[in-house]
């Protein structure tokens, strides 16, 4: 079928065989599910270590977390991506990303012996290594509307964040980006940055619609509005509500 | 005689702990020894025949040492074996203070015990092993940044505590073959070959959960020219010069169907060129386990094919790892779920029983670990083409319900009852005739229902 009218989006996941231990490519079947439904094709690129991406095609990144090694590596191959995903942030992609992805797109992240992962200074935080990890479910409320987002944190990483950016919510329960200030994660641009796990978006359907919205419109593209069934998905956020941190 | 003294209280302790019916006395007899006497182990006067076998790794230890036992029982040996799960330094001083006279002798030839991967090094410390085995190395989202490289040197410091011990390894995991030691090396693994009843996902990026995809060497990426399952495999890193040793005990090839895995292996250590095996069990990771346990009976002892089989189909499976149970008139079978692996193994050999209906029981207590990102990270998707109901139980049932419309089952087929046991009755209710009733819990949810007197726990031994 040939259909010129067809909606296309491109999603580049990146490493999704390195950074791929905590759920979190259940925000990609989220995002390509809730784009289906609005008759929009979702195309998933995954992106591997030394695999180049083309700047001019992707809407959305997607970035996960993963464990310290598999991370070194992928510091190691962002580098090489740098430019062109800064690039792309400020011509307003839309960029998703979760725990060590999350902390790849700051400064740096340094570890408790004083060593340097390298980030790809995308946006302006910084993490260093904390001695206490927070491990939990976590609830939190998100600054632009006020809904309420659930998840799964679990880092020793403590984030903080520069000046030029916002938190992405306000804590009501959990550790959040550094267990001192009450912030979870960042919002800069098109740049979701987040700790949740659970995965974030399937029990979040809020910000996943938020985020092809977003991708739409930075292509003018009016967002196709439907009604979805998103009974399992209340329930669940109904239970996220009472489980204990 | 302060020995003597803790293996008297300790002895008294058990008979106490089982006459008065509080618990299995697998652990606590050996810890208060222990406190008494830290270096309990070293004082037991062994046979001086005896073989010491010590089974280690993430997954398959229970499995792995329980058909081990079995193998070598069908060929006429005594064997002592700790409890499943009994594998601290306390459970094992509780299973050798149990088993020996009241003098600390030890009469039996054969000593299998399981052991904790950080437990290696205390007990090799105390006792002068024969053999160590190691299944795999895993490591799931309890653990902590960096565990998996602290567990695999614990482990390397255990074995060089006994230079003399034979190690018996799995060559299909890169971290596991890679294990520093100048001991004499045995090492197994599955030879290239395309399993059957494999579903590939057509998004490469949903495909099975795979991890320690790095260089142990040099920390440069592995490339597999085949993988079987998570991080096993045929590998070989870009760079150096690190890859798979040829394993001396191999399955060349293999078929699973009605609950069963049939197999072969070639080995040198075998009369005959090919030895066919059938294990009634499931999933990859059993083949795995009954692989080991053939490789350490070939090298401890001259065990027959016969034997082996015999061993194996005798095996009574360990608690929640395939048990049936029949509740009026229905049957049901109870396959325990804990990681994105071992789940997507299950998914992938009940997807093609005929007949199968599904009871998925998930709670997120701290033994079924707290978060439940990794129920995203197994294949459900196997499941897409299911067209009967689906029950979802437990604590986090909501959470469940949702993973399964992501896995393409329509939201009507899908029934969400949070009690266990209610779930249960219900989906046992809803099957017809011919139907049966595949009931997959988390550790705590299985409990439960053993504590309901649904299932029962039947030990190893």
């Amino acid at each position: 079928m040939d259909n010129k009218n067809e909606i296309i989006l491109e999603l580049a996941y990146l490493y999704p065989d390195l950074l791929n231990i905590y759920g979190d490519r259940g925000n990609v079947l989220t995002l390509s599910y809730r784009c289906q439904l609005r008759g929009i094709n979702l195309n998933v690129t995954p992106i591997k270590i030394t695999e180049k991406i083309d700047p001019e095609k992707v809407d959305v990144y997607f970035m996960g977390g993963g464990q310290d090694q598999q991370q070194i590596i992928v510091s190691e191959d962002l580098q090489s991506k740098k430019n062109d995903l800064i690039s792309a942030i400020q011509n307003n992609v839309v960029f998703l990303a979760v725990c060590g992805g999350y902390q790849l797109l700051g400064k740096y992240y340094k570890a408790a012996d004083g060593t340097e992962l390298k980030g790809i200074e995308a946006v302006d935080l910084y993490t260093v290594a904390g001695d206490k990890r927070m491990i939990g479910n976590v609830m939190c409320e998100e600054i632009e509307s006020g809904e309420e987002l659930f998840g799964f944190e679990n880092h020793s990483g403590k984030t903080y964040l520069g000046s030029s950016t916002k938190p992405f919510a306000k804590v009501i329960r959990g550790g959040g980006n550094n267990g001192e200030d009450g912030f979870e994660g960042v919002r800069y641009k098109n740049i979701f940055g987040t700790y949740l796990h659970g995965s974030f978006l399937p029990k979040n359907p809020y910000i996943a619609d938020k985020i092809i919205r977003l991708a739409l419109e930075r292509k003018g593209i009016k967002m196709p509005e439907i009604n979805i069934d998103d009974s399992l998905e209340n329930l669940a956020r109904k239970k996220a509500e009472k489980l204990r941190y | 005689m302060i020995f003597l003294l803790s293996l008297w209280l300790s002895k008294l302790l058990s008979i106490i702990i089982s006459a008065c019916k509080l618990g299995q006395a697998s652990n606590f007899p050996g810890k208060v020894a222990l406190l008494i006497t830290n270096d309990f182990l070293t004082h037991f006067k062994f046979n001086k025949e005896i073989k010491i076998i010590l089974i280690t790794g993430t997954n398959g230890k229970s499995t792995t040492c329980g058909l081990l036992c079995n193998i070598l029982k069908s060929a006429g040996c005594k064997v002592i074996t700790n409890k499943a799960g009994a594998n601290l330094l306390s459970g094992i001083s509780s299973t050798l203070s149990f088993h020996s006279d009241i003098f600390g002798n030890i009469e039996e030839k054969y000593l299998v015990l399981e052991v904790d991967e950080a437990t290696l090094p205390l007990i090799t410390k105390f006792i002068k092993v024969n053999f160590i085995a190691v299944t795999n190395l895993f490591r799931d989202q309890l653990d902590r940044f960096g565990e998996l490289d602290t567990t695999a040197k614990l482990i390397e410091k255990g074995i060089n505590n006994c230079s003399n011990a034979t190690v018996i390894l799995n060559a299909d995991d890169s971290r596991v073959a890679f294990l520093k030691a100048n001991n004499k090396k045995i090492y197994y693994g599955i030879n290239r070959v395309i399993p059957e009843g494999s579903p590939l996902n057509d998004k490469i990026w949903l495909n099975d959960p795979q991890e320690n995809t790095v260089c142990p060497e040099c920390k440069s990426e592995l490339v597999f020219t085949t993988k079987l399952m998570a991080h096993l495999g045929n590998y070989k890193c870009k760079q150096c010069n690190f890859k798979r040793p040829e394993p001396d005990f191999a399955v060349s090839g293999f078929k699973a169907d009605d609950l069963i895995i049939n197999f072969d292996i070639s080995s040198n250590s075998f009369s005959q060129s090919k030895n066919n095996f059938f294990l009634p069990m499931i999933g990859l990771f059993n083949l795995y386990n009954a692989l080991c346990s053939i490789a350490i009976a070939k090298t401890i002892l001259n065990v027959t094919s016969v034997q082996i089989q015999k061993g194996f189909q005798s095996y009574s499976t360990i608690f929640g790892r395939g048990e049936k149970i029949i509740i009026k008139d229905k049957t049901a079978w109870l396959f325990l779920i804990k990681n994105p692996t071992g789940t997507t193994e299950i998914l992938k050999t009940l997807s093609t029983v005929p007949n199968a209906r599904f009871l998925i029981a998930i709670n997120d207590d701290f033994a079924d670990g707290r978060d439940v990102s990794w129920l995203w990270d197994a294949r459900f998707d196997i499941l897409s083409n299911h067209k009967k109901d689906i029950y979802v139980s437990g604590k986090r049932a909501e959470d469940m319900a949702l993973r399964l419309k992501y896995a393409n089952i329509h939201q009507d087929k899908i029934h969400i009852q949070e009690n266990i046991v209610a779930g249960m009755n219900k989906s046992l209710k809803s099957l017809d005739s011919s139907e049966i009733l595949y009931i997959l819990p988390t550790y705590t949810a299985l409990l439960e229902l053993q504590r309901k007197g649904i299932c029962k726990a039947a030990p190893k031994d």
